[in-house]
């Protein structure tokens, strides 16, 4: 079964069937990653970057004494 | 029988070929090599061709597959073949028709959804179950339990399957 399958799909991207094609677009359209939407792109991006740059990060601390 | 004209089938299914190659090679130069390669075999083979046997669309995709699987073997012979990739002693040549492939969308629809999903990510997308899990939040086990059951209820309603 799974040779079968494979050979299918693969002669699928070949020569497409309609069918079979509307099948496989509505199971992508489901599990492809979600775009994020323009509030949450906007939150991480004030959230900053995680990584701190080098002049900072070599910047010490004014000591307490 | 008639021949079919290589200059026809150059027109016809350059397009398919050239776009199939290039899915799985990165390099345009070497997919375009490829593509010759595959048309340059066509016309060597041409006189064994038999319609009786073989829709020439089959037949053409037979080729390409094989050429492409060649390519693998003789510039990255330290590699697996991709996932989705078949083997060369793959699936009968009469069973590679549109008939078959809607009696596999058919099939597919009668699946309950996350089975469908399975099947589509493994078999069209070549995912390892492993990231099958990941993408639909289930663990290893739950996917390859529902896997399992996927084929084997696509075994029961491909009539092509019981063959």
């Amino acid at each position: 079964m799974e040779k079968l399958l494979k050979g299918l799909f693969d002669y699928q991207k070949f020569n497409p069937n309609a069918e079979l094609q509307s099948v496989i677009d509505a199971v992508h359209a489901k599990t492809a990653p979600r775009k994020l939407s323009l509030e949450e792109a906007e939150l991480i991006n004030a959230a900053g970057s995680k990584y701190m740059p080098d002049e900072q990060k070599n910047k010490k601390e004014p000591s307490c004494r | 029988m008639t021949r079919p004209d290589i200059a026809e089938i150059y027109t016809q299914y350059r397009g398919k070929v050239f776009s199939y190659i290039r899915a799985r090679i990165s390099s345009y130069a070497d997919a375009e090599d490829l593509c010759a390669d595959v048309f340059e075999k066509i016309l060597i083979k041409l006189d064994t061709y038999d319609s009786e046997k073989a829709a020439l669309s089959t037949w053409v995709y037979t080729i390409t597959r094989n050429c492409v699987i060649d390519f693998f073997r003789r510039n990255r012979p330290q590699d697996e073949l991709s996932e989705d990739m078949p083997s060369e002693d793959g699936v009968d040549e009469d069973l590679l028709n549109r008939e078959t492939l809607s009696e596999l969308a058919a099939a597919l629809k009668l699946l309950p959804e996350t089975l469908r999903e399975i099947i589509v990510l493994r078999y069209y997308d070549g995912k390892p179950l492993t990231e099958i899990a990941k993408i639909m939040g289930l663990s290893y086990g739950a996917v390859k339990l529902r896997h399992n059951a996927a084929l084997e209820k696509l075994h029961q309603a491909m009539p092509s399957a019981q063959r």
